[in-house]
């Protein structure tokens, strides 16, 4: 089975790229508009993503705690986060990968790739 | 007919004729003539009384007297010169008259007789008429107690008698007149030279007080024993300048006495100052100290200390005003002054008057002067306000140390036009500050009336303020009848305002308006370029995202139509879709850049780095768009490291060398890095259009170009934001050029990287 990637951003054509070019290398992907939905997700155990794809600025719930959920109900492991944001100067836990905005799609597989 | 003179009295006569004339050789004096004379005369005649009359303003006045007679017993007697006194009968008559008893006397001056009754009065008498040339100037009497006939002898006797004594007094009144001219020219050329000597004195000195404290100098010991000068001053109110004392410690007990006791406002220096006209007591007596000090001991005790004799007061003055006045005392030394004293200090008074009024000229076109400096100073310093309250507080200050204000208070006008809104104030507290804060214009207050009707205020003698203020001006801040606001100042003091100082205000006031305006222009000019910046950052974002999105879709897109083996085609029109997606993000970005750095957020992210391996990834990078526009890069790298941003880095880079290819006109680009030391340097240069002088110092300003936008595209901040990044770094950027002979940019930074990074 091919590995599960999730896509968490409140953009829905940056999720729907991102979900374009993942399928079309054969990734399934799962995607939420923000932190809480997320969650849901992971919790209710519906999807076991290899590597999720974190925006950090979000309406709702931001990326900075889903993060600490993640940690704190031991869902992911941090080393399975990939942080996607604007931020230059984002504050993040040690481990975490960055990826900045704007980004190109090879940087995004390169990274989910060294997850596999 | 008379019996014969014995021979014998004859000789006596002309004996006693001679120690007469040999006394009155030596009589220089009124008095001397008329003891000579009257002694001489009363012994050789036998007389009981002797009387010598002057004949002063159709009056006769005992002159000199002997014996028990009225005129003896009342010196400075006087009597009506009319025919029923004796004496002034005799002068009218011009002859002698001989009264030889007292029948003979009732018969003759009967009225005399009856009002000069006495028991010793004369019995009989002779009065001889004094004559100078043909005219009576007095006359000489002889009074016996008993009936007395004299015989022809005596008579002669009598009037050569007469006739010595009209000569000897005429003398000692020439010699007497002599004496008094002389004395007069003395005293005269002696107040002349002191007056001479005050007039030099005064004239070397050119401010009031040295001019005052020198009147009262050369007042004292020379005129007075002390000498106070009283000064009108603002208003109404007089103030005692200058006290000077022979007694330096006698000086305090005037100060003393003047601070006890004011000067009454209707007596005294108060009544001189307001009527011009000086007074003079020549004689101050114990009875009259007692009596101003209406039975306060402590008065009577300091008047006392001071020894009051006599004074004067004269006013100083000009030829149109009375500026004060001056009070010359005579105390210790027991001086008494007259008339001619009083004329002295008069003119002493004229001079003073005439000094003040050269130092106050002086003084004002000096403080003119000083006004005008100031009015230099503010402009530059107006000129430097960047905002409402430094503007405000430049007035405050300029109110407070120029003119003195006690309370300034500036206001401006706000934007609805109904209330006074404060800006800045100094010298005003508490609850009144509070409500002075926001004045609405409906309020009958001075500075409202002034910010409504524009006209400036000054304050008469007499105005009573808020909170102690007793002087003060208001006036308007506007430019071109723009109204824009009020500053109002106070004064604890009384004051008026004199023309100089008019001009001044309302100078400072222009000024405060004009500087006001600018500020507000400029505040609005910032918010709108705030509200500019702003706008672009949330516009700039709101394209991006969706940019990014474009850009994964055109990517992976055209990822597709390479693998599937689509039409070749497609994915060449796909690949260019691609590049235009990515010129789109690159012009968003920049847009980004502005409002960042504009905003003051350009944040570095310094890396250690090789600018020459940077360098040489840019070129590679943008090979195609070399190759495309026909420029061969030339490029000489050596290797300096350094702490640099390599995303900003990058972009300098990349501007530098898009602008070569833009502009380059298909030639060679000379592409070259240097390690200076401590400095690393990156050099573009291409062989294109150039910039000409005049443009080169624009093109690195936001939104500018060297050549027309309807040419090269662009939104003309490339070479904006490289400088931005380049100082970020601590950096320098320069051009030269020439126009048609390509430019060449060089970009040089310190390796330790931006100041203060870490």
């Amino acid at each position: 089975m091919s590995a599960q990637v999730l896509i968490v951003d409140d953009d829905e054509g940056i999720r729907e790229s991102l979900e374009d070019i993942l399928r079309d290398r054969g990734y399934q992907v799962a995607t939420a508009a923000n932190g809480r939905d997320a969650l849901a997700l992971l919790r209710a155990a519906e999807v076991k993503p290899a590597v999720v794809l974190l925006d950090l600025m979000m309406p709702v719930m931001d990326g900075w705690e889903v993060l600490d959920a993640l940690e704190r109900e031991a869902l992911v492991p941090r080393d399975r986060v990939v942080v996607i944001t604007a931020q230059r100067d984002a504050r993040l836990p040690d481990g975490v990968e960055t990826i900045k905005k704007p980004m190109t799609a090879a940087a995004v597989i390169d990274a989910i790739e060294r997850r596999r | 007919m008379d019996a014969p003179i014995p021979h014998a009295r004859r000789a006596e006569h002309v004996r006693q004729l001679l120690r007469v004339t040999a006394c009155l050789s030596s009589a220089a004096t009124e008095v001397e003539v008329a003891t000579c004379v009257l002694d001489e005369g009363a012994a050789t005649l036998g007389a009981s009384s002797a009387s010598i009359w002057r004949v002063e303003d159709h009056r006769l006045i005992v002159a000199g007297a002997r014996g028990p007679d009225l005129s003896a017993r009342s010196p400075g007697l006087d009597v009506p010169l009319e025919p029923w006194v004796p004496a002034a009968d005799a002068i009218l008559r011009r002859e002698p008259i001989w009264v030889e008893s007292d029948d003979d006397y009732r018969a003759r001056y009967p009225r005399a007789r009856a009002i000069w009754a006495a028991p010793d009065a004369p019995q009989a008498f002779v009065c001889v008429p004094l004559v100078r040339g043909r005219v009576p100037t007095g006359v000489i009497g002889f009074g016996f107690t008993g009936p007395r006939r004299l015989d022809e002898d005596e008579r002669a006797f009598v009037e050569l008698l007469a006739q010595h004594c009209a000569q000897g007094l005429e003398r000692a009144r020439l010699y007497d007149a002599e004496r008094v001219a002389r004395r007069r020219a003395e005293d005269g050329r002696e107040r002349a030279a002191f007056l001479a000597r005050a007039s030099a004195i005064l004239a070397g000195s050119l401010d009031t007080r040295t001019t005052l404290d020198s009147v009262a100098r050369l007042a004292v010991p020379r005129m007075a024993d002390w000498c106070a000068i009283e000064m009108i001053t603002a208003g109404r109110d007089t103030e005692q300048v200058v006290v000077a004392h022979v007694d330096p410690a006698k000086a305090e007990y005037a100060r003393e006495l003047r601070r006890r006791y004011p000067p009454d406002r209707t007596h005294g220096v108060h009544e001189v100052i307001r009527t011009g006209t000086p007074q003079l007591v020549s004689d101050f007596t114990d009875e009259m100290l007692v009596a101003a000090a209406r039975g306060d001991e402590e008065r009577i005790r300091l008047g006392r200390e001071l020894a009051l004799r006599s004074w004067m007061i004269v006013p100083i003055r000009t030829r149109d005003q009375i500026l004060g006045a001056i009070t010359f005392v005579g105390a210790e030394s027991g001086r008494r002054y007259g008339p001619e004293d009083l004329e002295m200090a008069e003119q002493l008074g004229d001079r003073a008057g005439l000094a003040v009024a050269s130092a106050r000229l002086f003084e004002a076109e000096r403080r003119a002067r000083e006004l005008l400096s100031h009015l230099q100073a503010a402009t530059a310093s107006f000129a430097g306000a960047r905002t409402l309250e430094d503007v405000g507080q430049l007035a405050v200050e300029l109110a407070m140390t120029v003119v003195g204000a006690d309370r300034v208070l500036v206001w401006r006008l706000d934007e609805e036009h109904s209330a006074l809104e404060l800006i800045a104030a100094r010298g005003a507290s508490g609850a009144w500050l509070e409500a002075a804060r926001r004045v609405a214009l409906d309020q009958p207050w001075v500075p409202v009336q002034v910010a409504r009707s524009g006209e400036p205020f000054f304050s008469e003698p007499g105005y009573v303020g808020a909170e102690g203020i007793v002087a003060g001006s208001a006036l308007p801040l506007s430019v071109h009848g723009r109204r824009l606001g009020v500053i109002g100042l106070g004064f604890e003091q009384p004051r008026t305002f004199a023309a100089d100082e008019r001009a001044f205000l309302r100078s400072i006031a222009d000024q405060c308006a004009q500087a006001i305006e600018r500020v507000q222009a400029y505040d609005e000019a910032v918010r709108a370029i705030r509200v500019r910046d702003d706008f672009l950052s949330i516009a700039g974002h709101e394209l991006r995202t969706p940019l990014t999105a474009l850009h994964l879709q055109l990517g992976s897109a055209l990822a597709l139509a390479r693998a599937e083996g689509a039409t070749p085609r497609l994915a060449e029109r796909t690949g260019k879709a691609l590049a235009q997606a990515e010129r789109l993000a690159r012009l968003v970005d920049e847009l980004l850049d502005v409002s960042r750095i504009a905003q003051g957020r350009l944040t570095l992210d310094v890396d250690e780095l090789d600018a020459g391996e940077l360098v040489a990834e840019t070129v590679a990078r943008m090979e195609d768009e070399l190759r495309r526009a026909g420029s061969v890069p030339r490029v000489e790298i050596s290797h300096p490291r350094g702490r640099w941003d390599k995303m900003r880095l990058d972009q300098v880079i990349t501007n530098l060398l898009s602008n070569a290819v833009k502009y380059g006109g298909g030639q060679p680009i000379e592409i070259s890095v240097l390690d200076r030391g401590d400095r690393a340097a990156i050099v573009v240069a291409d062989h294109g259009i150039g910039i000409d002088r005049a443009a080169q110092a624009r093109i690195f300003e936001r939104f500018e170009r060297a050549v027309s936008s309807r040419h090269y595209g662009g939104l003309g901040l490339g070479l904006w934001i490289t400088r931005q990044i380049v100082l970020a770094h601590g950096g320098t950027i320069s051009v030269t050029s020439e126009a048609g002979h390509g430019a060449r940019f060089e970009v040089e930074l310190p390796k330790a990287g931006p100041v203060g990074a870490p």
